[in-house]
């Protein structure tokens, strides 16, 4: 698993994808550096500056990893690479492992660079307070999410195999879930429970759930959207002409 | 064409893309060491045949049968698959036999044997079309594969690269392994190939072997002309 994910590392890392990346990263920063004022005045490392730190990250894991995930995978089906591999004997099945495990890769990384993140913002802390068990779950969380959108998005481009098509399914489905909840969110209990709203609020610390109990609804949510999706690509992909 | 244990056999194979029928009811047999030709005008399902029988391309009706031969035995060539721009050509051939879960090779000895020497180190984009095709017969030439599905394999390769190429497929067919080539330089299939399938939208017209085909025409090309420009 650790060839594959370095050979998919290595496909993957290009220059506009670092540039992608390290663009959301600045912005994810500067966003922090206006929004969490109270941090950088008391130098506190509170729920509140957590708060915004995570709702800033999500970007990062929301848009711009699937975005470049998307351009990945279907690049490879543009130039023929992947059917190169397909025709000379990768089996269709592995093709699609090949990149789930390039999103979980992905995931690790993305995990990295949000204790990154945090460490960085620790050098400006000026109380000794710190919420580990926030921070732990934050992880726990970021890893998850960022795995979550990450599989969609390689699901979606195994299923569509042209970046035109899968990144406006992408960002289509993405925008339209916000205006849903913008517009409904005051009057439709339900709508709380779409599943790019639920990881993301969830991450953001919007919605915080205390017992273990709280987290029934979100997982029998957003693992079943995630194995549905995951599941058609591989059934479907296995299936299709290439 | 009689094939006692054939490496591939194709039965009663149709396929339609949506009301379009490419290719109507083939039959055909390949054994172990032979070299078939595909010969056709463009369109007449040369290319799709290839791809039914690697698997990339499902059939409408009918089968492919390959005897004793994996999947990852099967070598191929398509005009419309090409490695990846952005990496040099022996980066991209570590990751594309890596991939594959090939054994390692001394692969710099490999580019100087395939004429890629002093451009292994290139990026892929900036290669002509002559050096992606000698990249891609050495991807093809360089695993344990049985079964070889070459789609126009000899486009863009000068003189010196054909000769390597007839020389390499002449010495990999004695060992028993099958080749199918799809093209249209009638001259070059003559010369390579033991058998041969002349298709015309996605029907056979003739197959025959080489003794037949020299009875009964003069040339591919002649067979060619009185059998699908008649």
């Amino acid at each position: 698993m650790i060839r594959i994910a370095a050979i998919e590392l290595t496909k993957y890392l290009r220059a506009f994808v670092i540039i992608i990346i390290c663009y959301f990263l600045f912005a994810t920063i500067l966003e922090i550096r206006l929004e969490a004022k109270g941090f950088f005045q008391y130098g506190t490392f509170d729920f509140d500056a957590f708060k915004v730190v995570n709702s800033s990250f999500i970007g990062l894991i929301r848009s711009a990893i699937p975005f470049t995930i998307i351009l990945n995978v279907c690049n490879e089906f543009k130039n023929g690479y992947a059917l190169k591999l397909i025709s000379n004997g990768l089996s269709r099945t592995s093709y699609c492992s090949f990149k789930f495990i390039l999103a979980g890769t992905l995931s690790v990384a993305s995990t990295f660079l949000y204790a990154l993140i945090d460490s960085f913002l620790l050098g400006f802390q000026k109380t000794a307070y710190f919420d580990w068990t926030i921070f732990a779950s934050s992880l726990v969380l970021e890893f998850l999410f960022s795995m979550f959108f990450s599989s969609i998005a390689v699901a979606l481009a195994i299923l569509l195999r042209s970046w035109q098509y899968t990144l406006l399914a992408y960002y289509i489905y993405a925008t339209v879930e916000v205006v849903v909840v913008l517009r409904f969110q005051e009057s439709t209990a339900w709508v709380k429970y779409l599943p790019f709203n639920l990881a993301s609020s969830i991450f953001a610390l919007q919605a915080v759930p205390e017992r273990f109990t709280d987290y029934l609804l979100p997982v029998s949510i957003l693992i079943p959207c995630c194995s549905i999706t995951v599941w058609c690509a591989y059934y479907f992909f296995k299936n299709v002409d290439l | 064409m009689v094939d006692l244990i054939p490496a591939v056999k194709v039965t009663n194979l149709s396929k339609f893309f949506g009301k379009r029928q490419i290719l109507n009811n083939i039959n055909l047999s390949l054994s172990c060491g032979k070299v078939l030709g595909v010969l056709g005008p463009n369109g007449a399902g040369k290319t799709t045949l290839l791809k039914i029988i690697c698997g990339l391309v499902k059939p409408s009706e009918g089968h492919v049968t390959l005897d004793g031969i994996d999947s990852r035995q099967i070598a191929t060539i398509f005009e419309d698959q090409r490695f990846l721009g952005q990496l040099s050509g022996i980066k991209n051939m570590k990751l594309f036999l890596s991939t594959l879960g090939e054994q390692k090779f001394s692969l710099e000895k490999k580019f100087e044997q395939f004429g890629l020497g002093e451009s292994k180190r290139m990026k892929y984009k900036v290669y002509s079309s002559g050096m992606k095709k000698r990249m891609d017969l050495m991807s093809v030439f360089l695993g344990g594969k049985r079964l070889f599905l070459l789609d126009e394999p000899t486009n863009g390769l000068d003189i010196d690269g054909m000769i390597a190429f007839n020389q390499q497929v002449t010495s990999i067919k004695n060992e028993g392994k099958s080749f199918v080539f799809a093209g249209h330089h009638s001259l070059e299939l003559e010369k390579i190939c033991d058998c041969f399938l002349l298709i015309d939208r996605g029907t056979v017209i003739a197959k025959m072997n080489k003794d037949e085909l020299f009875t009964k025409f003069d040339s591919l090309e002649s067979a060619y002309r009185s059998l699908i420009l008649r």
